[in-house]
């Protein structure tokens, strides 16, 4: 599944992030976010807007077309 | 002079423990790119100085801000840097520490947020962490300058760098010496930290490496060793084959230095997001928060206390004044220009600090709470929808303080056409200078609805800001490429009063010291003008100079509603600064204070006119000092003039709108 | 009328002055107001942001 398709609180772990762009990719490396990390949804906003995630204790905000192109699987 | 750098992570506390260490202020706030230019103090035991650097994660820079901080490393040479890390995020924070020891200048590790990591129960061994970096650690808490004795203490000794070194395997390691044999042995930087930095992917390393290996040789080798470590099946890029090393590393000097007990402390940022950023209300809250704001700033607190500074100017002020004047012996000259010019011009705007404090205070609040990354966030739907980025609502917001560090705010937008969409568009938003007109005008013509007046016209700025980028970004700001939006939502942290109250005079000073100055100065100017005529001086008002400047201009201002000499006259001398307008009002209606020209202001203009007239102004042209920034930010004598122009276009179409619609409705 | 004199130059002499002073720190932008103006040879000519490059 993909991160865009998460429920709201549950955790996840990253699977797959080569379908993102690049320079979100280096982002999110810049923040210690790689294959393997495990993730959290906190929010969603409507119509499609950003998400609010969590990794180690770390907030940050994603946008849906990103979220739609990390793959996941649930833990 | 010693040169002493501050190096770390984005909102980490940098510039908080700069403010402590040095005697200067520099602005602070709980977002990350808070910081977009360098910074220099003296230290406080005075034998050095201090330089603040934007926040980085790696020294590979993707944004503007970020390349100044690896600029300032390749082409400056400090003697220590201070490595200030988020104890409360260390796995990411010692990314950035190794970089810099590998940098090999003496290294000094400020440890800060260790109270937001004990509430996680996350414990670390400072001896530890200190003995396996081989650098000193100092814990420290930057917003309230503990620990700042202990940094200087070790700066004052000798510092020796460090011989951490991580073995990258042979792969790697072999590529390094390759190129640390192409290399003089007398070049200013650790040979060892070029290498890893180039085969990191570091476009700025490789830029300086190519004055002394050919850059044919330099592709060609990064392509060698990137095959080779495919071949071995570890990772597919080079850049993330470091990483993976650097960080199994990392993991295991935390696994010795840090305790994590498990602690199930609340979690406050994410119960106030709960609410704020909830689906339904997190847009309609933002909404009220600013609303709140000008409530706050105009009719609850601000307009009352304005009114008392005004009755005081204008009476025992001025009564004073002219006691003193008539004392000297002053002629009627004399008497004139200070009564009628410099204390309508600079009084006028003066009356207004109470209204500008009270907004830059609310504006500190944002900055320092928090809120702000989580706005970006709120917006980025909206943003992303006409071509630009949730990130560009902060240098909006800033921009409402003032245009030129909202301006250089937009550095932190990684994707260089958003970056410019942004910095075209910031001068659009409604910043304090302006805040003057539309008190004048919003308390002379429609008294009982003030602040929603104003908050119309804050509303008008950024919905045509919205449009105007939906505009150029579907025309000649395309862009196929995709933009980048991450953010970083730091915890919430309530806001200290010594923090506010620093940060809201800091702010306020350039409008009270300009008022002093160049609104001085203006005025001065204005009412010689006004004083002046092709028939001599102390002519009549009508038959100055000024009368005849704005005449020229007048008949080109009839069609969208105040075809007057002196509406033609105020806006002409509100480029060089937007509160001259009312500056240029006051002298020009004769008025001794705010009071009187709202009245006098009655028989010139009708509640339509006057509304045209604030959109207009808010709209035209950027200040001076705003195009001088944009000039800088863009490097480009095109978009400047653009800038310019587009929005004396879009204030007249505005303002056209407003006015010969208003009349069709019935309005005058 | 010699105080007519005095404070006639001091007002003129002041604003512009000030005047003169206000274009000139605007037309030099965000350099004039760093503090390291003086010295800085990196941030006021860097090279062009140089666009979104990543590795993969």
């Amino acid at each position: 599944m993909t991160l865009s398709e998460l429920e709201k609180g549950l955790q996840a772990r990253i699977i797959d992030l080569s379908n993102i762009s690049p320079l979100v990719r280096r982002r999110l490396l810049d923040l210690g976010i790689l294959e393997g990390s495990i993730i959290r949804l906190i929010h969603r906003l409507p119509l499609r807007g950003a998400f609010a995630l969590e990794v180690n204790h770390q907030e940050f905000g994603l946008r849906y077309a990103e979220a739609k192109r990390i793959e996941v699987e649930v833990v | 002079m010693k040169s002493i750098a501050l190096a770390g992570n984005p909102n980490t506390g940098k510039t908080s423990l700069f403010n402590m260490l040095t005697k200067s202020y520099e602005y602070v706030g709980n977002w990350t790119g808070v910081t977009v230019e360098k910074k220099i103090g003296k230290l406080k035991s005075g034998d050095a100085e201090l330089i603040d650097l934007p926040g980085i994660y790696s020294l590979n820079p993707l944004s503007k801000d970020e390349g100044i901080s690896i600029n300032y490393l390749m082409n400056e040479s400090p003697s220590t840097i201070i490595n200030i890390v988020d104890g409360s995020l260390l796995e990411r924070n010692l990314n950035l520490t190794i970089q810099l020891l590998e940098y090999g200048k003496p290294l000094l590790i400020g440890l800060n947020m260790v109270d937001i990591a004990k509430s996680r129960g996350i414990r670390i061994d400072q001896k530890k962490l200190a003995r396996l970096l081989g650098v000193p650690v100092v814990p420290i808490i930057a917003r309230t300058g503990s620990g700042c004795d202990e940094i200087l203490e070790q700066l004052g000794q000798s510092a020796s760098s460090s011989t951490f070194q991580i073995d990258y395997g042979e792969i790697i390691e072999e590529a390094i010496s390759e190129i640390d044999d192409r290399l003089d042995a007398d070049l200013p930087y650790h040979h060892r930290w070029l290498a890893i930095q180039f085969l990191e992917g570091n476009h700025v390393v490789k830029d300086k490496l190519s004055a002394w290996i050919p850059e044919k040789d330099l592709n060609e080798m990064y392509n060698r060793t990137e095959k080779k470590i495919k071949d071995t099946g570890e990772s597919h890029t080079l850049p993330s084959y470091i990483y993976k090393v650097r960080n199994e590393r990392i993991k295991s000097i935390i696994g010795e230095a840090v305790y994590v007990e498990s602690k199930s402390a609340t979690n406050w940022t994410e119960k106030i997001d709960r609410v704020l950023l909830n689906r339904f209300l997190g847009i309609p809250l933002f909404l009220a928060v600013m609303y709140l704001v000008f409530q706050f700033t105009f009719d609850w607190l601000g307009s009352p206390i304005s009114d008392q500074l005004d009755g005081f100017l204008s009476g025992p002020a001025s009564d004073g004044l002219t006691w003193l004047l008539t004392f000297c012996g002053a002629s009627s000259f004399i008497k004139s220009v200070v009564l009628e010019g410099i204390i309508s011009g600079v009084g006028g705007v003066l009356v207004f600090v109470p209204q500008i404090f009270i907004l830059f205070f609310f504006i500190s609040w944002l900055e320092d709470s928090g809120y702000m990354a989580r706005i970006a966030l709120l917006m980025d739907r909206l943003m992303s929808s006409v071509g630009l980025n949730g990130k560009a609502f902060i240098p909006m917001i800033i921009g409402f303080g003032c245009n030129v560090p909202g301006i250089m705010a937009a550095r932190t937008i990684e994707h260089p056409k958003e970056r410019l969409l942004t910095i075209l568009l910031s001068p659009l938003m409604s910043c304090s200078a302006r805040l003057t007109v539309y008190a004048l005008f919003a308390a002379a013509f429609f008294n009982s609805h003030q602040s929603l007046i104003v908050l119309s016209l804050y509303v008008l700025s950024i919905v045509t800001a919205l449009l105007l980028a939906k505009l150029f970004s579907s025309t000649f700001l395309k862009h196929e490429d995709q933009s980048a939006f991450v953010i970083e939502l730091p915890p919430y942290r309530v806001p200290q009063w010594r923090i506010l109250l620093r940060s809201t005079w800091e702010k306020g000073k350039g409008f009270v010291r300009k008022a002093g100055t160049f609104i001085f100065g203006g005025s001065v100017v204005i009412w010689l003008l006004s004083y002046a005529g092709p028939s001599g001086f102390d002519v009549e008002m009508n038959q100055s100079f000024l009368a005849i400047i704005g005449n020229a201009i007048a008949l080109l201002f009839d069609p969208i509603g105040f075809g007057n000499w002196q509406a033609g006259a105020s806006l002409l001398t509100g480029f060089l600064a937007k509160e001259v307008v009312v500056s240029t009002m006051n002298i020009i209606y004769m008025t001794p204070d705010d009071t009187a020209l709202q009245g006098v202001l009655g028989q010139y203009f009708t509640s339509l006119q006057a509304y045209s007239f604030m959109a207009f102004t808010l709209l035209y042209v950027p200040c001076l000092a705003t195009v001088a920034v944009i000039k800088k930010e863009t490097m480009s004598k095109k978009w400047t003039w653009f800038s310019i122009v587009y929005a004396l276009v879009i204030a007249y179409v505005i303002s056209l709108v407003i006015y010969q619609g208003g009349r069709l409705l019935g309005f005058h | 009328m010699i105080a007519n004199l005095l404070i006639g130059i001091l007002i003129f002499g002041y604003a512009g002055w000030t005047i003169m002073r206000f274009v000139r720190k605007s037309k030099q932008g965000k350099c004039a107001v760093c503090s390291l103006n003086k010295r800085c040879n990196s941030v006021c000519n860097d090279p062009q942001s140089q666009g979104p490059k990543t590795f993969a």
